[in-house]
Order: C-alpha cells, then structure tokens, then sequence
C-alpha cells in the first residue's frame, strides 16, 4: 500500500497523529499501527466501492489517481489528526504514569536492600545502635527524617498512581493529568531518597571511612546513582506528558504543534501553494530560534530545516502545520508542544506550557 | 445525527458492537453504521481511542493479529465488559421508556 499514491497520505496522516502523541515510544508505536490498520482497512473499502474501479483499459495513472482520491477519503473520515490525538493522550499519560510508578516499586525494595547489605557489612547495625547514632550521622533526626519523609512520599504516591490507572479508571472521574503528577511525585521522591543517602554514606565516609565496606556500599552507591538518574529523568518526562495534556484539552484549531527535543521553538514560514483538498501535502521551512533564556543551551541555532505540512481544506482559519523539528536539545527531554500562530510574525512559546492567544 | 449525542453512548455501543465476537477496529465500525442503519457516522477514528479506554478499564480484551501483511488490533468483551452491557443495556432501557413517555403525545380523552 505504502508503494501507492494513496500510501504516502495515509503515512503523513499517522506522522501528524504521531507528532502530537505524548508520552514514551513503544505505546505511541503501538497505537500508531493500529491506526494504520484501520486506516489501510478504510482505504480500501472505498476503493472498492470506488466511483470508477479500475478497467483492463485503464490507465496506471488514472489507478494512481483512483488510490489517491480512497485514500484522502479514508483520511477525512477518520478525523482531524489533532482530535484523534487529543483521545489517545489521556490513555498513554495514564500508561506512562503507571509504568513509572511500577518501575519505582519495584526497584525500591532492591536499592533499599543494597544499602542495608553495605550498612549490615559494616557493621552499622540499627540494632545496637539506631541510624542517628551512626558514626559521623549528622545531629538528631537532620538525615533520617528527609530520608523517611521521601521514602514515604515515593511510596504512597506510586501505590496511589497505580490504583489510579487501573482497573479503577472505570469508576474514577476522568482527570488525565493527576496520575503523571503523583508519578512525577513519586519519582522525585525516589530520587530525594536517593540524595539522603549519599549524604548519608558522605558524613559516614568524613567521618569514619575505616568502617564502610567498600564493595557492598559501592554497589550501593551505584545503584542508587543510577535509580537517582532514572527516577528523575522519568518525573520530568510525565511532567512533560502533564504539560502536553493540558494543550490539548485547551488547544484551539489552528495551533501548531512542534516537536521539538530541546529548549527552542520554530518560526514557521509557510511556502508553496496551499492545496484545497484534504491531506493535500505542502512543505514549509522551519527556521529554529530560541527565546533569550535558552539561547545559550542552544547547539544549532538559526539553521534551515525541511518539514512536512499538511495543510486542511476549507477552514478559514490558519492552516494547522505539522513541523518535525527533533533533533536539537537536550538529550531524555520528550518532544514540547508550543503553539505557534503563522499568521503571526515570530515565535509564541512557552515552555512546557501551551500559551494560547486566542 | 450529531456525534455530541452519541457522547456517553459510545462504550456501550462498542460493547455491543463486540457482543457477536472479537472484531478488530474497522469491523466495529461496520457494525456500528449497519447497526444503526448510517446514522452513526462519527469520525472513525475516534472508535480507536474508545477501545483502548475500555481496554484499560479491562472491559475488552486486544490481541495483535495479522493478516494480509496487515496488523490489526482484534478485541472481545471480557465477563466484565459482558456484565457492563448488560448493566448498561438495563439502564438505557429505563431511561428511552421514562423519556417516550414524556415525549409521546398523550392519548387523548375521548369525549363523548
């Protein structure tokens, strides 16, 4: 199919739908095949009940035309790629928080059992001598109490995300953004526990180096340097779902979505003719810029870049693009969503926010 | 008919729509044209979407299946989603009887 004229609008239309689908990879991949089922399924259906089906006389190019016109109608019944998005994003939010707070459940009991093996090695024994009264542990309750309280705060919102994005979404009310939010909890719970216990092992290593077994509090160290790497690259991604979803609960029509992996956004120039018919695809020129703050952080600025634009018939309002801009930025950031008017000279952005003019 | 009157309806249709046997996202939208003789005509793929919250809500059950080079997402009610229905089927019934009866015309007396 994708060897067809008809093949390349129905890959546009997923590649639009895809752009503005938050969260990780591997969901979004699996939603997007099954659109392109669907879609593949549509096209052919009215290409059998097609106006003309194809004659022995026929001409190649009148079949082209023929794929070509199942296709674009397939695509206009299916919807606009910005709707259909928009009703997937709760779910993969929802998935996406449900994974992290798993991931961090899981992983909790090991990190904690890794230290404890380095603390009963070294003879730091809670038994005889409670953690406050370790060798070199700062004053009172300084270190326990921020160590607790995170320990706490990741648990209790990782076992709440999980309720709140299981089965018992049947029952709950429909609130998207609350389970990224308790997941980006509780990661950067995990991740302030993480940072206790170095602290921790660091006045334990001032004062008493002698005492620490060097391997099992190495091994300890190194996973929880990792868990602290993983645990809060994951709350800033379900921040950025968060962020994601509430553009598109509010996200009028005319928006442009970028898809950008960095701290910059694109002034979208629209070039060549705009096509009257539905998925009709044009090119526009993405020139990146950066707003003051993050010029700094930025590695390519000002560079050219070719993206596709399918452009929607018959509204009046601005033509909705769709701008692949990935690739610039800072690496584990997932793509933002910015709103760009074209009919407006220079970049409106936010970051991490959906700043709407209209 | 307008797809904002199908709002709330559309899980229990789905479901229904599956209640003869696992089909895959277009097959429902078959049968929800020909079921309601071409008066649903929602954007198709919103029913994707739908699918995949009542899959969450473990009311339906999908399974990857291929054919023709093709790769569709079949779904079955689960015992759950079959007693949704049917609890659904009860509640809908209840409520088009409470609102006939107010929008019928009523009988009239017959005066002598």
């Amino acid at each position: 199919m994708t060897g067809l004229p008809g093949g390349q609008l129905v890959e546009d239309y997923l590649a639009e739908v895809g752009a503005r689908l938050p969260g990780p990879a591997r969901p979004r991949a699996s939603i997007l095949a099954e659109l392109r089922g669907g879609l593949l399924d549509t096209v052919d259906a009215y290409r059998d009940a097609g106006v003309s089906p194809a004659t022995p006389g026929a001409a190649a190019d009148a079949a082209a035309d023929a794929a070509a016109d199942a296709a674009a109608a397939a695509i206009e019944e299916f919807g606009d790629p910005g709707l259909i998005a928009a009703a997937f994003g709760p779910g993969l939010a929802l998935g996406q928080a449900r994974r992290v707070a798993l991931a961090l459940l899981v992983t909790g009991p090991l990190v904690g059992l890794l230290w404890a093996t380095a603390a009963t090695a070294s003879h730091i024994g809670s038994r005889q001598v409670p953690p406050w009264h370790w060798v070199g542990a700062l004053p009172g309750s300084l270190m326990v109490f921020p160590l607790a309280t995170a320990i706490a705060i990741a648990v209790w919102t990782a076992l709440f995300t999980i309720a709140a994005t299981g089965r018992a979404t049947r029952w709950l009310p429909d609130r998207p953004r609350l389970a990224p939010g308790t997941a980006a909890v509780a990661g950067f719970g995990a991740a302030g526990a993480d940072v206790a216990l170095f602290l921790l092992l660091a006045s334990q290593l001032t004062v008493a180096p002698g005492r620490l077994a060097a391997a099992p509090a190495a091994a300890a160290a190194l996973a929880s340097a990792t868990r602290l790497f993983l645990a809060g690259r994951a709350a800033c991604r379900c921040l950025t779902t968060r962020a994601a979803l509430a553009g598109h609960l509010s996200r009028p029509m005319g928006a442009v979505v970028v898809q950008a992996s960095g701290t910059w956004c694109a002034d979208v120039r629209r070039r060549g003719r705009r096509e009257d018919r539905p998925g009709a695809l044009g090119s526009a020129r993405t020139r990146t810029s950066a707003p003051p703050a993050a010029r700094g952080r930025l590695k390519d600025h000002g560079h050219q870049r070719q993206a596709p634009v399918a452009y929607t018939a018959g509204h009046s309002r601005p033509a909705r693009h769709h701008v692949n801009a990935r690739g610039v930025g800072l690496p584990g950031i997932q793509p933002v969503l910015w709103n760009i008017r074209p009919d407006i000279t220079g970049p409106l952005c936010t970051l991490g926010r959906l700043n709407f003019e209209n | 008919m307008r797809p904002e009157a199908l709002k709330g309806h559309l899980d229990g249709m789905l479901l229904a729509a599956l209640e003869p046997g696992p089909r895959h996202g277009y097959a429902i939208m078959e049968a929800l044209r020909a079921g309601s003789d071409g008066q649903f005509d929602l954007p198709t793929g919103t029913i994707y979407p739908a699918l995949r919250r009542l899959e969450r809500a473990g009311l339906v059950a999908g399974t990857w299946s291929e054919a023709g080079g093709r790769r569709r997402r079949v779904y079955e009610l689960t015992p759950a989603g079959r007693h949704t229905l049917d609890t659904e089927r009860g509640s809908w019934r209840q409520f088009s009887a409470a609102v006939t009866a107010m929008l019928e015309p009523a009988p009239r007396p017959v005066t002598s």
